[in-house]
This record gives C-alpha cells, structure tokens and sequence, in this order.
C-alpha cells in the first residue's frame, strides 16, 4: 500500500498531469477580476452563477483550497521523485561500477568494437590510454582480471546533483511563500506632505479593510514630483519622477530618514515602504453670493471640510464639501466620477445645512459657473479657483519574512536549471579482451542526458580514437 | 532615423520570406542562399535601427509595443542566423522567416515614437529582464517551428505520401532533437525572466508576486514547458505529443507576449 502511494507520487505522469491542470486553472484568475466586491460580481454574473463561482472559488483562484492541493501535489511529487531517485544517483557518484556483464553491456545503445591484431595487452593498453585522451575521455579508474584490462572514463558527474538542487529549490520558494502569507502583511498608507502617521491599512481575507498599527511613526516630510517636458519644453502631465522624504519616529524621536521613490524603497524593521502613488490636497476657493448677486462671501477649504456664513435672520447656514473630483465626468454606470487627477474640469458637491436641520446638495463646476443650481437654494455658490500645491504620497507598505527563503530558492532554481541543460553526465567504459596476439575493444558509451546529442559526441571519440590508434601502428 | 532603418530591414526581411518559401517549391539551392544573404542584410539594417534608437532614447528600447515586437523578431533572427551557421537545419528558415516577418510587420503599423519612460520603468531590471524574456519567447518561436515541421513530415511518413515538403524537411529524429536543444536554452531563460521579473516586481510594485494577468500567464507558460521538458523522459510522450505541446507553448508563449495586454487588465499596463 505505501509503495504503491511512493509510486503514484513519484510518477512522471502525475508531473505532467499536475503542471498541465495548474496551467489551465490559472487562466481563470485571469479572466476573472480577482478579490473585487461581491456586489460587483452579482451584477456581471447573476446571484446563481455567482454562488456557483464563489463556491468553486473562482474569486480567488490562487487560494482557493482545489490551487493549494494542485500545489500541494507538485510538492509531494517534486520530494517523492527526488527521493526515490536518489539512491541510484548516489550509487553511480560513489561507487562507480567499472566492470560491467555481458547482459549490461547489450542494454547499452552507444557501442563499439575494435579488434587489434599482432599487439600485446600491454601494448594496446598504453595505446588506448592514450587515444581515450586524444578522444576528450581520459581514463579515470581501471581494473584488471585474467581476461584483460577495464577502463572507464566520465564528465559531468556532479552535474546529477542538479536535479536535486533544482526540485528542491523550488520546494524552497513553496516555504518562503508559505512564511510570508502566514506572517507577513500587505498594506497601503497616504500621508499628506508634512503629517505623521502610525497606521496602515491592511485588506483582510473577505475583501475588508483593516486599520494597522506599525508601532512607530512614519512622516512625509515632503514630496516631489517632475514631469516631462513636450518637445516645444512646455511641461506635461506625464510624469518622471516623483520622491517623498520619509522619517521614522520612535517615541517622538526621529530614527531614520530617507528619500524614497519608485524601484527603492526604504526599509525599517524589516518593513518596506514603496513609493507607489501620489495626489493632491487641493483647496477650493468658494464665493457664495445672494439669489440677487449680492457677494456673502469668499471661502477656502478642502474636501470633507465645511465653512458657515450667516442669513438675513442671522441664522447659520453650515456647507461641507462632501466630494471633490478634478475631472468630472458621469462614468458607463451614470455614476460621477473623475477622469484623472488633473483638474480638467473640477466639481464639487457641497451639502448646505440650515439652522432647522433642512439639508440640500449641490454640484457647483469651475468650468461652468452659471450651472443651474438648487432651486430651492436662495444662493449662489461659485468654484472660483483651485490649489492643489499640497501633495500626499501613496506608499505600500510590505513586511515579509518570507522573501530572503524565496530569493534563495530563486538563485538555486537558476543555477540549478542551467546546470541541468549544460552538464550532461557522460560515462565510457573501455575494455580490453586479451585473445593472446590480438585483443578485442569494447567501447560502450552512456548519457542521463539527450540521447541523440550524446551519440553524436560519442562517434566523434570514436573517430578520433581509431585515428590514434592507426596512428600509433604506424 | 531608427525607423528608416527599420523599414529597409522590413523589406530585406520581406524578400528573404520569398526567396526561402520558393526555395521550398523549386529545390534550388541559389534561392535559399538569395534568401540567407537578405536576412543577414536585413538583420545588420535592424541592428543599426535598434542602436539609433538606444542612443536617442538613451535606455534599452524594449518599452512599448513597436519596441517589443521589433526586438523579439530581431532575436529571432539572430538565433536563426545561429542556428544556421552551427546546424544547418534544411527549410528552418522558410518556416521561421514567415514569423519573425509577421511581428516586423506588426511592429511597423503600430507608433513607433519614442517614449519617455514611466517612473516605475526605470530601473536596472528593465534591460535584464526584457531581453531574457524575449530570448526566452524567442527559442520557444523555433520549437514551435519543429513542432510544426515534425507534424508536417510525420503525417507524410503515416500517409506513406511522400509530397515535395518530404525531401526539404529534415528527419524526425533531427527535428525532435531541435526541438529539445533549443527548449534547453529556452526553459532557464523563461525562468531568468520570470525571476528577474519578480526581483523587479519587489522593488517597484512592493511584492514579487502579485498574480498579475502578466506574470500568471508567463507562470503558466512555464508551467506548459515544464511539462515539455519532462516529456522527455517518459516513454510514450516524445516526438508527437511533444511536437503538439511546443505547439500549444508557443500560443500561450504569444498570448503572454500580446494576447495579455490587448485583452486583460493588470499592472504590466506599458508594452
């Protein structure tokens, strides 16, 4: 019973039934917007599909538990076949047989036969010797008995090793992802330039967001942001560049600093924080003016903020600017939204709340100031003009424990693969035959490699062999 | 100035396809060498086409579609040139020729301004772990070409109908052993890239591995020759059915290269 399990978990089949499941499943994830919200994916599948994909976990593919298992078996199979082979490599590393039976010799494709006439063994053993080196083969280790001499030469030993090294590795790289998806965690963070924060928000399993405490304080002490130039040297809003100087606090107390941008991040504590977006803080300058064109009065503030002013009864009238979008435009869904970060055409939707706790809302446009407003709003609200000097700096924020077991998986899989490709383990084996006055030379050659390759490299030595041969006769 | 020499190599590569596709009709030997010299006389004009362009844009051009596509034919063509020299494979050339042409062609009608790069572009990554990938991509393209070749002449040996191809086709045993020399070269490079990739991904995207549409398709371009290159070893599955899966690797090798951006979204928004 558990020789039967070893052997279906060693199988080749199973290899390549497994690594072609794997690549077929992958398209799905694909295909499919991973981890959006639910209510997105009602609405593009219908409740019913949507049960159906969500139980198959097509919403998250490569954590579903049927990915996992497939990974799991590749696993299983990359350490069983490693382990089961590993006795026979061992074998031909440290006992390298030398005199080899009749019946091994026929299982052999690469073979030979030369027969030397009028010479003595030790003649012709010299002679070989000779032509194994003249060949690229010299001889490593030989034997002899009462029949004759044998010889055995071979390159690229150590390149069996390599499987090993390469299916291990990648067990390997399974552990470091093991141990950052079981310790680590992911996160995004804005600080507005000049502000501190000590918190991340990290997205849990079942798509919601949690607040993360860092246990220290990070600032963005400023921000920078270039862009590239058009031909005539007018600036465009393609960007080039962008930095933010960051520091660490602990306690209150400034610990490290350092200018980060994309491709290098900065690292504390084994934490990365990669400069990843960037967008504006903008201000938006408001005139509020009488039904009768009267000016009230002139306003600054900033989205999710509000200002107040005072009726003709002297009550409060309180404004909030509850969304602010620079490129306004009504999206496929007839929802608002913004087009880019660049203040094409910005709007603002403002709720006024009067002193009775009536409240109406608003949408005012910089770019149309007569925009019919609120009827039942006896004033006028104008956008008047941006600011959008201050900046916040988008950052991820990453700790993995696993990635150092990763990288070392990496660079072993690399040189390992390569190795693999380009060091073939080849082995010869020469024996000589004494017939008294004349010996018979049997050459058989052998590869754990490409077959065809070898035979070609094979017949080469043969050649230049039997030319050195002939010519030592001479 | 770059794309002017471009469009000449366009047209060099253009009569070498003739030339090597009538050497495939005619059996004369003077068509395949008309065809070998414009090849090579095409790949010196998109050489030179390629270093303009890396001087006056000051960083390796492989960033956006034209670019793509003109580098991945370029390597093409610098391995058939190659594999030409050392192995001299019969009609390789009428069979990969046609390709490499087909994403000159692509590369020609698409814009071939030059582009300054996104921030997220500029690293030391971004010459590494184009060209391995596209080396990669680019082996694939040739046993792709075996593939087809060993299916081609392995119908005509069954059918026993022995058609004007069988005597330009190289034998079986040649094409299988191709096909898995040139998967050696192909496999680590694949593997380079990919790594290379997510040492990048590291550093600008905060995570090596993000199951990105882009990199989940070269995952499983990998995951197809890994099992290519296992075929190998296990009886019953060489020749044919490795044919047949060089064939499917090499679309889903065109899928990852184009298919990806075209159609899907992700992160790998430029090229």
């Amino acid at each position: 019973m558990i020789k039967r399990i070893i052997h279906f978990f060693s199988s080749l089949k199973l290899t390549i039934f497994t690594l072609i499941l794997l690549a077929f499943t992958s398209i799905i994830g694909t295909v499919i917007q991973q981890r959006q919200n639910p209510l997105l994916y009602i609405q593009r599948f219908g409740e019913p599909l949507y049960q159906i994909f969500k139980f198959l976990g097509f919403f998250d593919v490569y954590h579903s538990w049927w990915f996992m298992g497939l990974l799991l078996i590749l696993a299983l199979n990359l350490l069983f076949c490693s382990i089961r082979r590993f006795p026979r490599d061992w074998k031909i590393l440290v006992t390298q047989k030398i005199k080899l039976s009749e019946t091994e010799l026929q299982a052999f494709t690469s073979k030979e036969k030369i027969t030397i006439e009028n010479s003595t063994v030790d003649q012709t053993l010299k002679n070989v010797l000779n032509a194994m080196k003249k060949g690229g083969f010299p001889c490593k280790e030989k034997v002899k008995d009462e029949k004759g001499w044998y010889l055995f030469s071979e390159k690229g030993k150590y390149g069996r090793l390599a499987f090993y090294i390469t299916h291990l590795s990648i067990i390997l790289i399974f552990l470091g992802a093991i141990i950052g998806a079981a310790k680590g965690f992911k996160g995004f963070v804005n600080i507005t330039e000049g502000e501190k924060i000590d918190s991340i928000i990290t997205t849990s399993q079942d798509g919601k967001s949690i607040s993360k405490k860092l246990g220290f304080e990070v600032e963005c002490k400023k921000f920078e942001i270039t862009y590239y130039t058009d031909e005539e040297g007018n600036p465009t809003y393609r960007p080039k560049d962008y930095k933010s100087l960051l520091s660490i606090y602990e306690q209150g107390k400034e610990e490290y600093t350092k200018e980060i941008e994309v491709n290098h991040p900065l690292v504390y504590k084994g934490i990365y924080f990669y400069q990843s977006s960037y967008g504006d803080i903008p201000t938006l300058a408001i005139t509020v003016q009488t039904s009768e064109g009267d000016l009230v009065d002139h306003f600054k503030v900033g989205e999710k903020e509000s200002f107040h002013f005072l009726d003709k009864n002297d009550q409060k009238i309180a404004v909030q600017v509850l969304r602010y979008l620079p490129d306004f435009i009504m999206d496929q869904n007839r929802q608002y939204a913004t087009r880019s970060n660049i203040p094409n055409n910005p709007a603002a939707l403002l709720q006024i709340r009067r002193s009775n706790n009536q409240t109406e809302r608003t949408w005012v446009f910089q770019r149309i100031p007569n925009f019919p407003h609120s009827k039942s709003t006896d004033y006028k609200f104008t956008l008047t003009s941006i600011n959008a000097k201050k900046k916040y700096t988008g950052l991820q924020v990453a700790w993995d424990p696993g990635v150092p077991v990763v990288w070392a998986g990496c660079i072993i899989l690399i040189l390992g693969i390569i190795i693999i490709f380009s060091v073939p383990h080849h082995r010869l084996w020469v024996t000589i035959t004494n017939g008294g006055k004349y010996q018979t030379i049997n050459i058989i050659g052998s590869t754990n490699k490409n077959k065809p390759s070898f035979q070609t490299i094979f017949l080469k030595f043969i050649t230049a062999f039997k030319s050195s041969l002939a010519d030592t006769k001479k | 100035m770059n794309v002017t020499f471009f469009l000449i190599s366009l047209g060099c590569y253009l009569n070498a396809v003739f030339f090597h596709l009538l050497h495939l009709i005619n059996r004369r030997g003077w068509a395949e060498r008309v065809g070998n010299i414009s090849v090579s006389l095409g790949f010196i004009f998109h050489t030179i086409a390629f270093g303009t362009r890396f001087f006056q844009a000051g960083h390796i051009p492989i960033t956006n579609l034209h670019e793509s596509l003109s580098f991945f034919a370029w390597i093409i063509i610098l391995i058939y040139l190659v594999l030409d020299y050392k192995m001299k494979i019969p009609s390789l050339g009428a069979f990969i020729l046609p390709l490499a042409f087909i994403f000159v062609l692509y590369a020609s009608i698409v814009p071939k301004g030059i582009q300054p790069l996104i921030p997220a572009l500029q690293s030391f990554w971004l010459g590494i772990h184009t060209v391995t990938s596209f080396a990669g991509y680019a082996t694939f393209a040739f046993a792709f070409c075996a593939g087809i070749m060993y299916l081609i002449q392995e119908s005509q040996l069954k059918s026993k109908k022995f058609g004007p191809l069988y005597y330009r086709l190289p034998s079986l045993e040649i094409l299988d052993d191709l096909s898995h020399r040139i998967i050696s070269f192909g496999f680590p490079l694949l593997t380079i890239g990919i790594i290379t990739g997510s040492l990048w991904a590291n550093s600008a995207w905060g995570a090596y591995w993000s199951w990105d549409p882009k990199e989940t398709w070269a995952l499983i371009t990998w995951f197809i020759y890994a099992a290519v290159v296992h075929t190998r070893f296990t009886v019953g599955w060489r020749g044919k059915k490795a044919a047949y899966l060089a064939i499917i690797g090499f679309c889903f090798v065109l899928f990852t290269f184009l298919g990806v951006n075209l159609l899907l979204k992700g992160l790998h928004s430029y090229s």
